[in-house]
């Protein structure tokens, strides 16, 4: 599979990390923001540094920069900003001789202000930014340390020092190869009451340190390249800019291993940790002192393997999207706070959140405990610098550990059931690959949830600092020519965009601007249009308004030039949402997948990139001339997503229905505006098509309960939907009709053909064309299997086993079942039953589909972490349909000595559904598993199902029945369960006793614009059906369908052991299936088998047999 | 690793055509999972000692030196295999410590085989084939975190497991199908008498089985493993996370969807080398025809009646 037409991962990974895209890295000759000059040996002044503060931040002590070339290539010496402390930084060539450097200054500007900076080479250099001090008496393992400070933050680093003003270098090279544990890491955060220690773990030795390090006015910078007696290195740059809090790590990580970096925190007595969530970043956590807390951290509940022994309470890592796993963060702090007052008694309201954790009440509260406010220790962390410039996420992680550990032993850290061990903190840094930025600081506490400093240090200073926002494209004459500094001033005046531009950057709730950037904001889900809207009426309204200096001039130039760039900007970056890297395949070592790990809803980034779209149509309409740069992004973006969430061998949209709409959606808006602007047609697009055609391809038959209409079967999480997509796929019809394209005419033909045979009005000029509705397998959803297509006895038997995600809903191997046109077979109350949303036993687990539940472990079929079921064989006929659902689990279920478990090599079930047409079905669930197992089915004719032993009768109003009974192995006893009456795992909400549906549904969702036919009112009612099964054990059970005055469909088992079974239906049919396995034999009843699968079917037109995965089936 | 990558990527593509057709259980850490890769082990003679219906492959002679990263010392138990099939699995040390040394002394029956660390440790394993069975008495001062690997992987692949009490009179079973990390038994000498006493390896699609059992004591324990590594690099199956290595997929047809994998599944059995003593015992068996029959036969194995 391609990888959206770019380089392919594995050239990619080789490559560093770069800024990429329309910044002015790649663009300063273009707009001249920065200077780019050659030099006469004789110039004093060199150049200028521009700052533009466009957004509302008060910027202080910043470090910004701008880049020159030297030609020909000259010393540093004396080059310089006038007016501030600078420092230079050579890019291509040494100090003495430097073809392009990095003149950095710091600087402080208001908001919507501008500072000019003359760059001379005539500069006298400023005292420096702080100090190196050696500290011999601090030799760890025969390492001089070294503590660098600027005055406000000391950290600590082995070996690397250089005089005020200087740079130095040296290498450090143990007699043999040093143990990693000995040997600290490159720079950790002292306090006075604090200094760690830190070490590396690895079993590989430290044979060799380089180092490098320069003193300046701007920054202090270290580099330490570790080398290994295994040949492998980590290389590590250090960077302490003056007046600030924290130092920034850029790191190589090459170790390989399980190498990390500890920073040990066993010394800080730290009962508390700082978290995000979706909504505030400023939480925090206690720690309790046991080994393990099933309450600490955040997100326990969805980290389904655990590490014996040891707890990861909070995860720095890049796209923490939903705070998923075990709390990911952008940023850390754990810090001692003395112990808690004593608390006031419960007020209603305490009460009513007794349930929330501590940090939640107290973060909600309005007059938070003394003890948030006076925090004894220093707190230390880290946080986030520039997300889009890590590689390797899933394996680059800072995380804050709780692991058992003797003492100061630092080998015995994670083991378990050593003497003497306790449980100890340390922040756990991988080493094993890729590259990593990010920022340590220690810090006084004053309080974490009321600090704003730790509500915006990983988006202020590491992902937007003032230095990468001066860099964008924010000022521009439409013509092309440069803009001259005083042009690009800001002004005052905010515009359209300013919410959106606030919410990243300013929002004390923002984290990474990424959840300004989730599709659940409504603020960005169509706030971009509503912006880009207005931004474009004013421009159309405002025609000579197209140069910086117009807009300088009519004090517009932030509201309708910089904020409308800057807004683009921050959609576009990686940091807000990891468009590309989320839609690699999943075994890219890249990949941003699998889910909890990047993108978990993947309509999200669509919703995304669609802003992105609204925002170069804005730039488009003011002349910017990046807009082509930023359309060649939407349209990659838009490719990504058709490569990597479009099934292509079914035009399945990864994600069920209500999220495909977003899809759907994208291809009308995206592709229709994008196309003409980068010359594609994307309505004769075959993943298009495809992407539409399948809403035809699923369809039910034609349902007497929902007015005769087709519906789509209500599969994940959104319930009923019967006139769902209608105006989406109506529009798309017209799109495809007008390429007169001969492929998009058939999808156009059929999406007419859906809306005619559902009564809704089919779209001008488009005839109805008819689709071909075979049983077949869809990928990435399951089976289909079909009969009597177009009749008024059409049946339809859906087997669900792909790796479409169904949005939690645990339904791995489950049935959807229409007979000769009436629902029997499907989720409880149609998918929308009582109770929550989330974690509703009856919505998203197991008891809520029509298949079996696999008790002690989890059932989630996401793809990827919890690996999917899929149709492993399946054999379509005339007459009959056979399919194999493996449903596989990879976890096991606690081990308890006091009990053994049915002997079992997998965990799981294969589901064989034997179709005979048009009316029966016969499963034969194999079981291995050594868990206990339940069986479910939920009955659609809820009222009227009534249980026997083992049998059910499921009585519909059009005067068809069902009948369902077990008949394998003997003595199953249905439980038919009428009302939601699980509990919910504790969870507040929990609504048990409340009946599956009503009698009476408002029928959703009914199109406004293409109502259909008059939407009546439906019976959404259903029950569930409920057996727990023997240990270990198999079933074979059948569903037939016969008129309501006929006896009912019986069925017997012929071979003692559920593999034969003999089924007579009413109508004088009788049905001999086999379902094995593994190959058996059988003779009898005049029938002599060998293999697996097969059926006879005798009736008064004679014996029809079906040889499906047999060796020999000869029926008399 | 880079180039190694790409390597295993072509491999992993040669083979997923033949794999494609099949509709079995998926092999250890799903249809698109990288083949395993023995480790790289530092080459010594190897002996053979009968064991049941089985033999081990144990390293014999001596070396010394100093081993670093790149190379590891053969464990005790090199390999197993049933009657006269292929070799399973291959087994080596992970210490901290660097080994200097190592000597061996085999007869057809027994083997002492002794590692000298440069820390001044040292770990001392006596084999005697005892009845069908495999003696192996350890002592070893060596730290906390070293210890003897069985990777189950090499020439074996299998993707189950049991762990046991004494006499296995309860067995519980365990799918390792190696989507991920984790420790899936643990067996104590301390609590071999009330708790789990041993565990078992089973080939899902083969014929053997390797069974350890531990004798009560107060040494070190032995876990049950499923891990996914990446190529040889012994080190990288540990500790990265539950959800780092999850891109395992099973279906043969949406397989290159998701793309070959760079990672192998690999069930390992681990066995704790911290300073203390233990005894333990392994057994060959073959897997019984029916499933129903498994407990049975690891009893039988371990010489316990059923």
């Amino acid at each position: 599979m391609t990888t959206c037409g770019r380089k392919s991962a594995w050239e990619r990974r080789l490559q560093p990390a770069e800024p990429r895209r329309w910044q002015a890295e790649a663009c300063a000759p273009r707009w001249g923001l920065c200077m780019l000059l050659a030099l006469s040996a004789q110039a004093a002044e060199i150049g200028e540094l521009v700052v533009n503060n466009h957004v509302q931040i008060d910027w202080q002590d910043q470090p910004v920069s701008t880049d020159l070339v030297l030609t020909p290539a000259r010393p540093i010496s004396g080059i310089g900003a006038v007016g501030a402390p600078s420092q230079v930084e050579v890019l291509d060539g040494t100090p003495a001789a430097a073809s392009r450097v990095r003149v950095w200054a710091l600087v402080s500007v208001a908001p919507r202000a501008q500072i000019r900076l003359k760059i001379r080479d005539d500069v006298v250099a400023g005292a420096p930014a702080g100090t190196f001090a050696n500290l011999p008496i601090e030799e760890v393992g025969g390492i001089p340390l070294v503590e660098a400070t600027n005055g406000r933050l000391r950290v600590r680093l082995p070996l690397a020092s250089a005089a005020p003003g200087t740079t130095a270098s040296g290498t450090w090279v143990p007699p043999t190869p040093r143990s990693a544990f000995l040997v600290p890491g490159p720079a950790l955060p002292v306090t006075a009451t604090w200094s760690g220690p830190d070490w590396i773990d690895s079993r590989q030795r430290i044979s060799a340190i380089e180092w490098q390090a320069e003193s300046g006015p701007v920054y202090l910078r270290w580099k330490l390249t570790y080398r290994t007696d295994a040949g492998k290195s980590w290389v590590a740059e250090a960077r302490l800019t003056a007046k600030s809090d924290f130092v920034v790590l850029s790191e190589a990580c090459g170790f390989g291993d399980d190498s990390r970096w500890i920073i040990d925190l066993g010394g800080l007595g730290a009962n508390r940790f700082h978290f995000a969530t979706d909504a505030k970043f400023n939480r925090w956590s206690e720690i309790t002192p046991s080994s393990s807390s099933a309450d600490e951290g955040q997100g326990g509940e969805n980290d389904f393997i655990s590490v014996p022994g040891s707890k990861c309470l909070t995860r720095m890592t890049i796209w923490s999207q939903f705070n998923y796993i075990r709390g990911k963060q952008e940023a850390l702090g754990v810090w001692a706070a003395p112990p808690e007052p004593p608390t006031a008694p419960a007020t209603a309201a305490s009460a009513t959140a007794a349930s929330a954790t501590t940090a939640e009440v107290i973060a909600a509260s309005p007059s938070a405990p003394a003890a948030d406010t006076t925090a004894p220790s220093p707190v230390i962390g880290g946080f986030i610098v520039r997300p889009d410039r890590w590689t390797r996420a899933k394996l680059n992680h800072v995380a804050l550990w709780k692991r058992p550990q003797v003492g100061g032993d630092r080998v015995s850290r994670g083991v378990v059931g050593l003497p003497g061990a306790a449980p100890r903190l340390a922040y756990e840094a991988t080493l094993i690959d890729g590259h990593r930025e990010w920022a340590l600081y220690a810090k006084p506490s004053t309080g974490p949830s009321k600090d704003p400093w730790y509500v915006t240090q990983h988006i202020r200073y590491g992902i937007w600092p003032l230095d990468r926002l001066n860099r964008l494209v924010l000022a521009w004459n439409a013509d092309g020519s440069p803009v001259a500094p005083e042009h690009a001033k800001p002004t005052a005046e905010a515009g359209p965009f300013i919410k959106h531009v606030a919410s990243v950057l300013l929002d004390t709730k923002g984290r990474c601007g990424l959840q300004h950037f989730n599709g659940s904001n409504p603020s960005m889900r169509g706030g971009y249009a509503k912006s880009a809207a207005a931004v474009a009426a004013w421009a159309a309204a405002n025609p000579t308004q197209r140069s910086a200096a117009d807009l300088q001039a009519s004090g517009k130039l932030t509201a309708m030039m910089a904020e409308p760039a800057l807004a683009a900007a921050l959609a576009m970056d990686d940091s807000a949402y990891p468009g590309e890297r989320a839609t690699l395949p999943w075994s890219d070592p890249e990949a941003l997948n699998p889910f909890y790990q990047g993108m978990e809803n993947m309509n999200f980034n669509v919703d995304r990139y669609e802003s992105v779209l609204k925002a170069g149509e804005a730039l488009e309409a003011l002349g910017c001339p990046t807009a082509p740069e930023i359309f060649a992004d939407v349209r990659r973006e838009f490719e990504c997503q058709l490569v990597r969430y479009v099934y292509p061998r079914s035009g399945l949209w990864e994600e069920s229905h209500n999220y495909a709409g977003s899809a759907l959606s994208a291809s009308d808006k995206v592709g229709t505006a994008i196309g003409p602007r980068v010359g594609v047609d994307y309505n004769r697009d075959p993943r298009v098509l495809n992407l539409h055609r399948v809403w035809t391809t699923i369809l039910s038959p034609k349902d007497p309960a929902f007015g005769g209409r087709r519906i789509v079967p209500p599969i994940g999480d959104h319930g009923l939907g019967v006139g769902e997509h209608v105006p989406r796929l109506t529009a798309a019809a017209k799109r495809f009709q007008a390429t007169g394209d001969p492929a998009a005419l058939v999808v156009a033909g059929e999406l007419a053909w859906s809306m005619a045979d559902r009564g809704y009005t089919v779209p001008d000029g488009v005839a109805p064309i008819a689709p071909k509705l075979p049983s077949r397998w869809i990928e990435g959803y399951g089976t289909t299997l079909r009969s009597g297509v177009g009749t008024a006895d059409e049946s339809y038997v859906i087997v669900r086993a792909g790796m479409s995600w169904g949005h939690h809903h645990q339904d791995k191997g489950s049935l959807w079942v229409w007979l000769n046109g009436i629902h029997f077979l499907g989720d409880a109350a149609w998918g929308g039953p009582p109770g929550e949303h989330y974690w509703n036993p009856y919505k998203q687990g197991p008891a809520g589909h029509s298949t079996l539940e696999l008790v002690g472990v989890n059932n989630w079929p996401l793809p990827c972490k919890y690996p999917t079921p899929w149709i492993a064989d399946d054999w379509f006929g005339a007459g009959a349909d056979w399919t194999l659902a493996r449903c596989r689990y990879p976890y096991n279920p606690e081990p308890d000595a006091s009990a053994g478990t049915p002997p079992a090599l997998v965990n799981g079930f294969d589901r064989h559904v034997l179709f005979i047409h048009p009316d029966l079905i016969v499963v034969r669930d194999a079981v291995e598993s050594p868990c206990a197992t339940i069986w479910h089915v939920n009955s659609l004719q809820g009222p009227r199902t009534t249980v026997t032993g083992a049998q059910a009768t499921l009585a519909s109003p059009q005067g068809l029945t069902g009948d369902l009974a077990i008949l394998h192995p003997a003595g199953a006893v249905l439980d038919l369960i009428p009302t939601h009456e699980r509990d919910m795992d504790d969870r507040p909400g929990t609504a048990p006793h409340l009946p599956f549906g009503s009698a009476t549904t408002p029928m959703w969702t009914v199109p406004k614009d293409n109502p259909g036919p008059p939407a009546p009112e439906i019976d959404t009612r259903t029950v569930n059906l409920e057996w727990k099964m023997p240990l270990g054990s198999s079933a074979t059970w059948f569903l037939g369908a016969r008129k309501a005055d006929h006896p009912a469909v019986r069925g017997e088992v012929l071979d003692g052991v559920g593999r034969v079974v003999r089924l007579s239906h009413p109508d004088g049919r009788v049905v001999t299936a086999f379902l094995g396995e593994r190959d058996f034999t059988w003779t009898g009843d005049g029938i002599t088998f060998a293999g697996r699968t097969g059926a006879v079917v005798r009736s008064a037109a004679g014996v029809t047999v079906h040889r499906i995965r047999c060796e020999r089936l000869d029926a008399k | 690793m880079s180039h190694t990558f790409v390597r295993l990527a072509a491999v992993w593509m040669a083979g997923l055509t033949a794999l494609a057709a099949a509709t079995s259980e998926p092999p250890p850490g799903g249809i698109n999972a990288a083949p395993p890769v023995a480790p790289a082990l530092h080459s010594l003679p190897w002996a053979e000692l009968a064991c049941g219906p089985g033999s081990v492959r144990v390293p014999s002679g001596s070396w010394s030196g100093t081993s670093d990263g790149g190379k590891l010392l053969p464990a005790p138990i090199g390999a197993f295999r049933l009657g006269s099939g292929a070799w399973c699995g291959a087994g080596y040390i992970e210490t901290y410590a660097r080994c200097v040394s190592f000597t061996a002394a085999v007869t057809q029956v027994a083997a002492e085989l002794t590692y000298r660390f440069d820390d001044g440790a040292t770990w001392t394993a006596r084999l005697a084939v005892v009845g069908n069975r495999l003696r192996i008495d350890e002592q070893s001062t060596l730290g906390p975190r070293d210890r003897w690997v069985f990777d189950a992987a090499p020439g074996w692949s299998p993707a189950a497991g049991a762990i046991f009490t004494a006499a296995a009179a309860k067995c519980r079973f365990l799918t390792l199908p190696c989507h991920y990390d984790r420790m899936e038994g643990l067996v104590l000498p301390s609590g071999a008498a009330a708790g789990f006493a041993g565990l078992a390896v089973i080939g899902v699609d083969r014929p053997e089985m390797l069974l350890f059992s531990v004798d009560p004591g107060d040494g070190p324990g032995v876990e049950l493993w499923q891990h996914r590594q990446l190529g040889a690099e012994t080190g990288s199956r540990q500790s990265l996370g539950p959800d780092t290595k999850s891109d395992g997929v099973n279906d043969p047809r949406t397989a290159d969807l998701v793309g070959p994998s760079l990672w192998s599944g690999h069930v390992t059995v681990e066995f704790r080398l911290m300073s203390g003593k233990r005894t333990s015992w392994l057994s060959i068996a073959a897997k019984p025809a029916e499933r129903a029959d498994l407990p049975a036969a690891i009893a039988q194995a371990v010489g316990a009646k059923p």
